[in-house]
């Protein structure tokens, strides 16, 4: 692949409708001044609970949903109204892989007609090449024997083998950064690591760059270089993960780290940071810091305004007045 | 996949063998019929006998080769109307559940219009206003009012459907929209415009039966509708001719029920949920052998 791709968020806001009546509609913040950075052959990490608007982000990339305000730019292009064939082509390099493996295959196709299609809608691939390449995807990407597998209908596949499918159909587009929304959170624990190892493959072979959603951040540690720490919307903490899941700095991310499952802790161990409690809805007149319900070292001052970004170190970023 | 599970359903083994009965009689009615079904061949109304099968009707007519002439329309009638009606219910509702918006908007308020509208009266008015009105045009009269139902399931279905995933998907890979209409979309469906379609027919046979016999159809064809409004009209029943009442009935009742049996299977074929009785079935087959205990 020639020249490195960089897909840049800055701002990016959502507002969902929640209620109300069609003139005077009540509306929720899904998103609130998210601003990130995706290169080729990089990793970020989007970690937060349910809700937290993880998917809300990828979805938005991707035109799913229209977003509320903010800008995302490809290689410095504004990709948000692109249309036709300028369309088609950020579709070819920008692919998703949906969180239900179940769901996100058609039924009533086989694999081969799944991966044959963006072949055909990108690269134009017709009669032996179009199978010759369908294959070589397939192999690719593990599933072999891959002329069986072709010809299979997605439920005769594991949950695994169809994520892989999914894989290899932004693979077949000629992707060069996959959006992976929860890719392995319904997946078997067994399995999880297979379907990370071959993202991480496709990471350091092909120079794909990736968003890499879950709320599992154990796992971010292990795929990717930088992570955000997102919270009802808003991102908390970003930065190199070493520097996140090992000195974590906001309260909120120490909450979520010291939730992982740990061996050599006592099972009743108490929570760092934060307690357990509602997630709150945000509103676009909400005020304060949206953590301050749950966390520990809340001061008034966290009730009444939104904490500015701080940078603590070379590339390790938060938003709380802690270190402000 | 789909045609094997079938030939395993009892329902569906049953209504396919009368229904393929019925028209493979029908078809053959030349062959098999032993008398020209508009000509006078004995005495009026001759109880059955081995000369004349189903006996004869009032106008000394074979009434088992007119039951074998009869099918020919009643189920090409059936057929026909049945497939006006899926196909007009398959691309308003498609269209509608696909693109929603305006083009939703129109489509709905015209399937509410003709919801709302009762069916059979409207189908009384339209025949008794066009007159003595011939097959073709039942199946026509019958195809345009009956599509709303299986309109308003479809789009339902594809609402369903293009919030999933893998729709989604084949948006974001590039797919233009009549791809994944007819691509993504429709294979999808196809259990229920199927089970659509045999409700239609069945509807079809039962309207264009009941018009007939209230005498708005066009009594010189041979129908099983006009063979019961001939039967009536002659007073059948009350002379004890009840050949020539009862012969056409089964006729009906026998065709719908075969296709009734026929949308249960394909019902039960679609709907894994429902497949759960052969199961049982094979259960307690293994308890009786002792295979199994309860």
């Amino acid at each position: 692949m020639s020249e490195k791709l960089t897909l840049t968020v800055k701002g990016l806001k959502k507002d969902f409708r929640s209620g109300g009546t069609t003139l005077n509609p009540k509306k929720m913040r899904a998103l609130n001044d998210v601003s990130l950075n995706l290169e080729s052959g990089k990793a970020l990490a989007i970690v937060g609970e349910s809700g937290s608007g993880k998917s809300t982000i990828a979805k938005i990339i991707t035109g799913i949903h229209d977003p509320t305000g903010g800008e995302i730019e490809l290689n410095g292009k504004n990709v948000v109204k692109l249309k036709g064939d300028d369309k088609r082509k950020f579709r070819q390099k920008v692919q998703m892989v949906f969180q239900d493996p179940f769901a996100s295959l058609n039924p009533t196709h086989t694999i081969r007609h799944h991966i044959e299609r963006p072949l055909k809608i990108h690269r134009k691939l017709k009669g032996d090449a179009l199978e010759a390449e369908v294959l070589r995807v397939l192999t690719e990407v593990g599933l072999t024997p891959a002329k069986a597998t072709a010809d299979k209908y997605p439920h005769e596949l594991s949950g695994g083998q169809r994520q892989r499918v999914n894989i290899a159909r932004g693979m077949a587009a000629g992707a060069e950064i996959i959006l992976a929304d929860e890719p392995t959170s319904m997946l078997d624990v067994s399995i999880r690591i297979g379907v990370l190892n071959l993202m991480s493959d496709m990471k350091d072979k092909h120079d794909i760059g990736f968003m890499y959603i879950t709320h599992d951040i154990a796992t971010a540690r292990y795929f990717a270089e930088q992570t955000a720490v997102m919270y009802v919307g808003h991102m908390v903490e970003w930065g190199d993960t070493e520097t996140i899941t090992q000195a974590p700095k906001h309260p909120y991310t120490q909450l979520l780290i010291s939730a992982v499952p740990d061996p050599s802790k006592r099972i009743d161990a108490p929570l760092q940071g934060g307690e357990r409690g509602e997630i709150p809805v945000w509103y676009p007149d909400s005020v304060g810091c949206p953590f301050a319900e749950r966390c520990l070292s809340a001061t008034d001052h966290c009730r009444k305004e939104m904490p500015g970004v701080t940078q603590l170190a070379d590339n390790h970023f938060t938003r709380c007045h802690l270190y402000s | 996949m789909f045609f094997k599970l079938l030939i395993r359903n009892p329902q569906a083994v049953i209504g396919m063998s009368i229904m393929a009965f019925f028209i493979v009689i029908s078809l053959a009615a030349p062959i098999i019929a032993p008398y020209d079904p508009e000509a006078r061949v004995g005495l009026p109304h001759e109880a059955p006998s081995s000369e004349h099968l189903f006996g004869t009707s009032r106008m000394g007519r074979d009434v088992f080769s007119q039951v074998l002439y009869a099918g020919q329309i009643s189920i090409t009638v059936g057929i026909t109307a049945g497939l006006i009606t899926t196909f007009i219910a398959l691309a308003t509702g498609l269209s509608a559940g696909y693109f929603g918006g305006r083009i939703d908007e129109v489509i709905t308020f015209a399937t509410n219009v003709i919801l709302v509208l009762p069916q059979l009266p409207l189908l009384l008015v339209l025949a008794a206003f066009l007159g003595e009105v011939s097959p073709a045009l039942i199946a026509f009269i019958i195809g345009v009012t009956s599509w709303a139902w299986g309109s308003r399931v479809i789009r339902s279905q594809t609402l369903a459907l293009r919030e999933k995933e893998f729709i989604k998907a084949a948006e974001l890979i590039g797919e233009p929209a009549r791809r994944i209409i007819f691509i993504e979309l429709l294979p999808n469906l196809i259990s229920i415009i199927g089970s659509g379609f045999i409700g239609a027919v069945i509807y079809a046979v039962m309207t264009q039966a009941t018009l007939e016999f209230i005498g708005l159809g066009d009594p010189t064809s041979i129908s099983w509708g006009t063979m019961l409004y001939h039967a009536q009209t002659s007073s059948a029943i009350y002379v004890g001719a009840w050949w020539d009442l009862l012969v056409p009935c089964v006729a009906i009742s026998l065709f719908g029920a075969s296709l009734a049996l026929l949308n249960f299977a394909v019902d039960e074929v679609a709907n894994p949920k429902l497949r759960a009785k052969g199961a049982l079935r094979r259960y307690k087959r293994m308890l009786k052998r002792g295979e199994v205990k309860a």
